[in-house]
């Protein structure tokens, strides 16, 4: 005799807030519908730095979310994304991950586009002493050109949109503003390095799991430890409308006690443990204020961090249901002291593939894909903290859900579902 | 072309260390370092480009000794283990009781499951200090695998 089936959450019932059914980050034709209704729909889209592309004719390749785009700049000195796919056949226009051309020339039949988008050459356009070539066919150069998507540089991050009617980066971002312009407050800013990983897990679990307060103290027991993160720390997390958020959580106690508070975190991070490097904890002045930890999700592509002296973007790239690419670039100021920039590039073992405090998110992300599968509408439960959903006000606690349901009812209302 | 004695000394060095990773004892490997020794673990876009970001970086064989307790206390990851295989080994001259050295390196990552997969390819720029115990000064691990399968746990 089968066992009796769970309740089914598939379809999703209207206005369930409490739970999120696994069908969500396992079923392909969802991530198709997500191709068209969240990357190239209205949202923005990180591409990259503009610092990655300093000069006339700099580029850098990547994608948004299956298409694949150009980030590059122009003589006059705007920065462009386009999609990089030639107007004569589909061809990469540019396959290499980044460079510095002049003119754009697709290698299979040599259509030349300037970094603009705008097509400049056609060879044997006129034909071949007066037979074949475009002669007699209606051929518009300016409709030929790559497809430059609309466009918004916030102090150095350059986000991408496929359509017209999506809302201003300011508005998009709402809440999130604030803190994302302390970190890119307009100084110039100096790429430290890369680091990548492809992450066998669907791209929305990263999404949850930078949202998630909850597990901070509970997974990473190295910042736990060293507190950087505590549950019981004050903190807050913030959901928008757009989907973007974010998550900070404040040092214990008065300015006055920060130094001891340090001192402590240094010396334990397990009873019994000391570590015996404690420079890599070492926070040195850098931003004025309270916070330990600070999160910024810009939806759908992006995530921003600043953990102590490590400053980074996180660049979600989806590959297909079950996997995505997470690419750090990890980062300083142009004028940082050779002091502080050494702490930024030390505190890199905190951070990416083999961070101290950022592998094990990695590692949830990859068992929960594997313990999903196999679903027939079994779904996440999602409560803690109430079943509200709250834009725009922070929820003051880090034991809550509130931020992740919020996240669900941004993507069920972009996807129709 | 470097004296054989010699590279068969650092051959050895470095065969220990692959070994003492091999069979998971991770704490035999800070004592392979100098005290004042520095690892690093870099991808080879940032090492072409001259970006200064490593994976690891340890500044001192206390450092290397933190990565090891973390690992073992702290970090949260799916049991495996690793399979180095080293060749192409080459030194320089000797100077002064040290000795530059290059190889090339593959290592190969098993699951409880009994899966295995490539996890990193690269090479190794090494200083090694001679002597009657011989240890590396400093080892540069350059890996061109620099989109890593899943994570990175164990040095390499
Ligand atoms: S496909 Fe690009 S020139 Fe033909
Ligand atoms: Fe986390």
């Amino acid at each position: 005799m089968p066992t009796p089936s769970a309740e089914s959450f598939w379809p999703w019932p209207e206005g369930d807030t409490a739970h999120v059914p696994y069908r969500v980050f396992t079923d392909p034709e969802l991530f198709q519908r997500e191709q068209e209704r969240i990357f190239q729909g209205p949202t923005w889209s990180y591409v990259g730095l503009e610092a990655e592309v300093p000069e006339e004719g700099c580029f850098r390749t990547t994608h948004i979310g299956d298409v694949p785009v150009i980030l590059s700049r122009s003589k006059d000195g705007q920065v462009h994304v386009l999609i990089n796919r030639c107007s004569h056949r589909g061809a990469l226009v540019l396959h290499e991950a980044c460079g510095q051309h002049k003119r754009f020339n697709c290698v299979y039949h040599q259509w030349g586009y300037d970094p603009d988008g705008t097509l400049r050459a056609v060879p044997f356009k006129n034909g071949v002493e007066g037979h074949g070539g475009y002669c007699g066919v209606d051929m518009d150069m300016k409709a030929l050109s790559l497809r430059r998507l609309r466009v918004e540089v916030l102090n150095g991050l350059v986000f991408a949109s496929f359509r017209e009617d999506t809302p201003p980066l300011r508005e998009y971002l709402g809440g999130v503003w604030p803190q994302l312009t302390r970190v890119f407050d307009g100084r110039k800013l100096q790429v430290l390095g890369y680091l990548r990983q492809r992450v066998r897990a669907n791209w929305k679990l990263y999404f949850e799991n930078v949202k998630d307060p909850y597990h901070a103290g509970l997974l990473h027991l190295f910042v736990a430890t060293f507190g950087l993160f505590r549950s019981t720390q004050r903190g807050e997390t913030l959901a928008e409308p757009s989907g973007c958020g974010h998550l900070v959580s404040y040092k214990g106690g008065a300015e006055e006690h920060r130094e001891e508070y340090e001192q402590q975190g240094i010396t334990t991070y397990q009873k019994g443990y000391r570590l015996r490097a404690p420079e890599l904890m070492r926070k040195l002045p850098d931003f004025r204020d309270d916070i330990a930890v600070s999160i910024q999700t810009i939806f759908p592509s992006l995530v921003i961090h600043r953990i102590s002296n490590s400053i980074a973007t996180r660049h979600v790239l989806p590959r297909d249901v079950n996997d995505f690419d997470l690419i750090w670039t990890l980062l300083g100021y142009a004028d940082d002291t050779v002091e502080l920039r050494n702490q930024r590039i030390l505190q890199a073992n905190l951070v990416g593939p083999s961070g101290y405090i950022s592998l094990e998110d990695v590692e949830a992300l990859e068992i929960v894909q594997r313990g999903i599968q196999g679903e027939r509408g079994d779904a996440a439960f999602v409560a803690l903290g109430g079943t509200q959903v709250q834009y725009g006000e922070p929820e003051r606690d880090l034991a809550n859900e509130t931020a992740i349901r919020g996240f669900w009812k941004t993507w069920r209302t972009l996807m129709g579902v | 072309m470097g004296d054989p004695t010699i590279r068969c000394t650092v051959e050895d060095l470095l065969y220990r260390y692959a070994e003492a990773l091999d069979d998971g004892e991770l704490e035999r490997w800070p004592a392979m370092f100098l005290e004042s020794g520095q690892y690093r673990l870099i991808p080879r876009e940032n090492h072409q480009r001259g970006l200064p970001v490593s994976l690891i970086l340890c500044t001192s064989r206390a450092m290397m000794e933190d990565r090891v307790v973390a690992i073992r206390k702290a970090c949260v990851y799916t049991p495996h283990v690793c399979r180095h295989l080293h060749t192409n080994v080459r030194v320089g001259e000797v100077e002064a009781g040290h000795v530059e050295t290059r190889a090339n390196y593959a290592v190969y990552r098993t699951t409880e499951d009994g899966e295995t997969v490539l996890l990193s390819v690269g090479h190794v720029e090494a200083r090694v200090a001679l002597g009657p115990e011989p240890r590396f000064e400093r080892m540069d691990v350059v890996y061109e695998t620099f989109r890593i399968p899943g994570l990175l746990v164990y040095p390499i």
